[in-house]
């Protein structure tokens, strides 16, 4: 593999890489061997690293990768919560991917899913008022065509 | 969260098998090698072309809910232009015309998926997506972690040598390993730091005649390594069924078997059954235990492991960062250790204790 160090000047932004890892349990297979491998990166090497930055979440919790990888294979990394739509969906229980190409599938979620996830992205807001978040993901879950009922038993 | 990584001279693999050989775990002459471990499927990579930055970030997110796997965004370059070269200045950029790469698993219908993205859009799109999927055989991103492992050295005398390298120094401790299946490719700081360790161990004769358990063997690299300083036998256990035969298969590319090395596999939590239930009361009690694994194991099964080492046994733990060893020394305290010692490798710590000679 060609080293892609530049002779001379700071480094620049060479691949920005977004996915979704369960903390605590990076592989270097699919989805994390793929992307990082594209972006020329030693997989082990930062599977092991998000592996101990993530060892005191809950187990099973779902967590945004966002890395910015420079030209002299340095790289930055952060952790955020996922999309709010892919919590969403999560919650409404759909399946990924449609049954009607170009539709988007229309889905039930209630309040209560709602304020749970608002919670999960408090995490990444932390100034930020519940109320806000929650209005927040009412228009998201409108622009998904979600329909929101008060109660999970209604859903 | 800066990782630097020096640029490794090219160094091809030779003669890789296919992969629909049989597993061969015994062969440990390199022209028949055994084949590379069983991976996951391969996957599916969309590469969609020309999609302004503005929109890239948006649409990164939504095909990370629509269903990708992964979404890698790199800039879009015709042939011959230049490159808009972003610096790290603080402010998360990207290039006016990006290629957004999203990978997906092969069951994907990535045509409707991709319009379902392009719908949930806010803004609407110019013109419609301009993408090539393409299969992303195991072989192609696997060959990309296996051309990236050459020789390692760990101390002045002890190397790792991937499987299809030679030894650079051939008075020094070899430790052979077939990398990319398993953690404990020997690059690893935590990995350096319990082998460095076991190298002292092994210069005051610790290691000579011992009995080793590796808790989290992975790669087995480090059972290996302190067999090869003598020790009588070694048990490796992994909660990753790949991991467990992994180390099966490079202790035999060191010439190590059963009874020598034994590997087994072992649950995550102290809930799962002890992986030597059925061993001899002796065959449960060991001169060394290390385990390289994660704070929460540790913690969690500090009874157990405690339980391996003799009294008097020396006990070895990493994989945790230097802020955590202090939970994992009191977790280990109170299981009847003392005699600490903490050793570091950047943000990485390795702890050492002995038993209590009772």
């Amino acid at each position: 593999m060609a080293a892609a160090t530049k002779s001379s000047g700071p480094r620049t932004l060479a691949t920005t890489i977004k996915l979704l890892v369960q903390a605590g349990a990076a592989k270097p297979a699919p989805p994390v061997g793929p992307a990082l491998g594209q972006a020329g990166l030693n997989i082990m090497a930062w599977c092991k690293e998000f592996n101990a930055k993530t060892a005191g979440y809950k187990e099973g919790t779902m967590l945004r990768v966002k890395m910015r990888v420079y030209s002299d294979k340095t790289y930055d990394w952060d952790l955020k919560t996922p999309p709010s739509t892919w919590l969403i969906k999560k919650a409404a229980g759909l399946a990924r991917g449609a049954d009607k190409p170009g539709h988007e599938v229309a889905g039930v979620i209630s309040l209560k899913h709602l304020y749970e996830i608002g919670l999960v992205k408090q995490r990444d807001s932390p100034n930020v008022p519940l109320k806000s978040i929650v209005t927040a993901l009412l228009h998201t879950c409108r622009s998904m065509g979600m329909r929101v009922v008060s109660k999970p038993e209604d859903a | 969260m800066l990782y630097t990584r020096s640029p490794a001279p090219s160094r091809p693999p030779t003669g890789l098998p296919s992969t629909s050989a049989p597993d061969v775990a015994a062969s440990a002459s390199s022209s028949t090698s055994p084949p590379p471990a069983e991976i996951e499927a391969t996957c599916l990579r969309a590469t969609i072309a020309a999609i302004p930055g503005s929109l890239a970030e948006e649409l990164s997110d939504v095909l990370l809910t629509v269903g990708a796997s992964s979404v890698v965004v790199q800039e879009h370059r015709p042939p011959g232009a230049p490159e808009q070269e972003i610096y790290d200045d603080g402010e998360a950029k990207l290039w006016d015309m990006c290629d957004v790469v999203a990978h997906f698993p092969l069951e994907a219908d990535v045509a409707g998926t991709l319009e379902l993205a392009v719908g949930a859009l806010e803004a609407e799109l110019e013109a419609p997506l301009e993408y090539v999927v393409e299969s992303v055989a195991n072989e192609a991103w696997v060959e990309q972690i296996k051309a990236s492992y050459v020789p390692l050295q760990i101390t002045e005398d002890l190397w790792i040598i991937p499987e299809w390298s030679k030894p650079v120094d051939l008075s020094a401790t070899n430790v052979i390993l077939q990398p990319g299946v398993a953690f404990g490719t020997g690059e690893h700081p935590t990995t350096r730091l319990c082998l460095r360790e076991l190298r002292r161990m092994a210069d005051g004769g610790e290691l000579q005649g011992a009995a080793v358990m590796d808790y989290g063997t992975g790669s087995g690299v480090l059972a290996i390594a302190a067999l090869k300083y003598g020790a009588a036998r070694a048990v490796g256990t992994d909660i990753d069924s790949l991991a467990v035969v992994a180390a099966r298969r490079n202790a035999a590319l060191n010439a190590y078997a059963q009874p020598a090395f034994v590997s087994l596999q072992c649950g995550a939590g102290i809930d799962d059954a002890e992986p030597l239930a059925s061993a001899t009361e002796s065959d449960r009690s060991f001169d060394v235990v290390v385990a390289n694994i994660l704070r929460g194991p540790l913690v969690e099964l500090a009874t157990r492991l405690g339980s391996y080492a003799r009294p008097g046994g020396k006990l070895l733990l990493s994989g945790i960062l230097a802020e955590q060893a202090p939970e994992i020394q009191a977790a280990y305290a109170a299981e009847g250790f003392e005699d600490f010692k903490l050793q570091k490798d950047q943000q990485w710590a390795l702890l050492t204790a002995t038993k209590r000679a009772t």
